[in-house]
């Protein structure tokens, strides 16, 4: 039997390498690529017909769209709604990869620290630039609050550094940890199921089970990773 | 400007009562467990990613000036600081949320 961790192997699928840097196309851009595709697809499709009262079909991008919107209002303020098209890229992105990496034989790239680490930081430069562009030089008051006394600035400007830095990887590993430790579960509990022989029909009902719960943390997990950067968004754009 | 359908109306009080519907029942929907053990989750990886990040932001400042192993012993101990004070962010953040509910 494979291991449980074999799944989360990256293997290339167009070997490409310039100037000595790897960057071969592989079954995690293969998932990336397909998240992309499926989410714009399944979005053209349902707003192919547009009416005012909006039929079965038309009314998931627009639950979507109002549940974003929605959360930016809150998280954010109407000065936040300019970023939507970022955070909803975002979310949708995230959702499509943790659900298509549930099917069999798939692969999910949201497993991975390398993969969701990068949109962390995407998201922590958004953070940083538009910081600079509101504040100015007054968002270096980030890393020293007001009301500090100037001896204790070479103590306070490192921790509050690092505690900003820490954002953005807190965020990547609950992401990558709920993905990665549902998908070893389901793989250890489905090698029960041939082992077992006739009894083994309690584990498949297990893992029925399990399916249908990781399909709810697919999407709560995306939910969430938008609902903290739109959080870390607010805090680049308000003061402390 | 052209008079809305009748039909269209009666959508939009619909949602209007749904949505006020909605609103009344969210408050209570979430337990005092769930809660409290979300809350617990996070501080835990934000207490341990803030370590982490300072582990790696002075092994870096040791690779850049070769201070092997002061930069990571002090920034071990940043971090750690760094820690507590986002479980601290975090905790008043969350009182504040409770005070405002009640």
């Amino acid at each position: 039997m494979s291991s449980p961790l074999e799944q989360f192997e990256i293997k290339p699928i167009i070997p490409i390498e310039v100037g000595g840097v790897d960057i071969s196309f592989t079954n995690s851009s293969l998932f990336m690529v397909l998240a992309v595709v499926v989410s714009t697809l399944v979005l053209g499709l349902c707003l192919r017909k547009r009416t005012l009262v909006p039929n079965a079909a038309q009314s998931v991008p627009e639950g979507l769209y109002e549940f974003v919107a929605n959360l930016l209002r809150e998280n954010v303020g109407v000065e936040g709604l300019r970023y939507f098209p970022f955070i909803f890229t975002m979310f949708l992105f995230l959702a499509f990869g943790n659900m298509l990496g549930l099917f069999p034989y798939a692969f999910t790239f949201t497993s991975h620290l390398t993969a969701v680490g990068s949109l962390s930081i995407i998201a922590l430069l958004l953070n940083v630039v538009v910081g600079i562009r509101r504040k100015k030089l007054g968002w270096l008051r980030t890393f020293l609050p007001r009301g500090i006394p100037w001896p204790m600035a070479p103590l306070i400007v490192p921790i509050e550094m690092i505690s900003f830095l820490s954002k953005p990887f807190s965020l990547t590993v609950r992401l990558v940890a709920n993905m990665t430790v549902g998908h070893i579960m389901l793989k250890i509990i489905a090698g029960f199921i041939v082992s077992l022989g006739v009894l083994g029909i309690v584990p498949l009902l297990f893992d029925g089970i399990i399916i249908c719960f990781e399909i709810f943390i697919s999407l709560l997990q995306a939910f969430i990773y938008t609902v903290l950067s739109c959080i870390y968004l607010g805090d680049a754009i308000h003061e402390h | 400007m052209k008079k809305t359908p009748e039909d269209i109306r009666q959508l939009e009080e619909k949602i209007v009562a749904l949505r006020q519907r909605k609103n009344n029942s969210e408050k209570t929907a979430e337990g005092e467990f769930e809660r409290a053990s979300k809350i617990g989750l996070r501080i835990g990886v934000e207490l341990l990613s803030a370590v982490v990040v300072g582990a790696a932001v002075g092994y870096l400042v040791d690779e850049l000036f070769s201070t092997r192993p002061w930069g990571l012993v002090v920034f071990l101990f940043f971090g750690g600081a760094a820690g507590i004070l986002n479980v601290y962010r975090l905790a008043q953040k969350e009182d504040k949320a409770k005070i405002e509910e009640q």
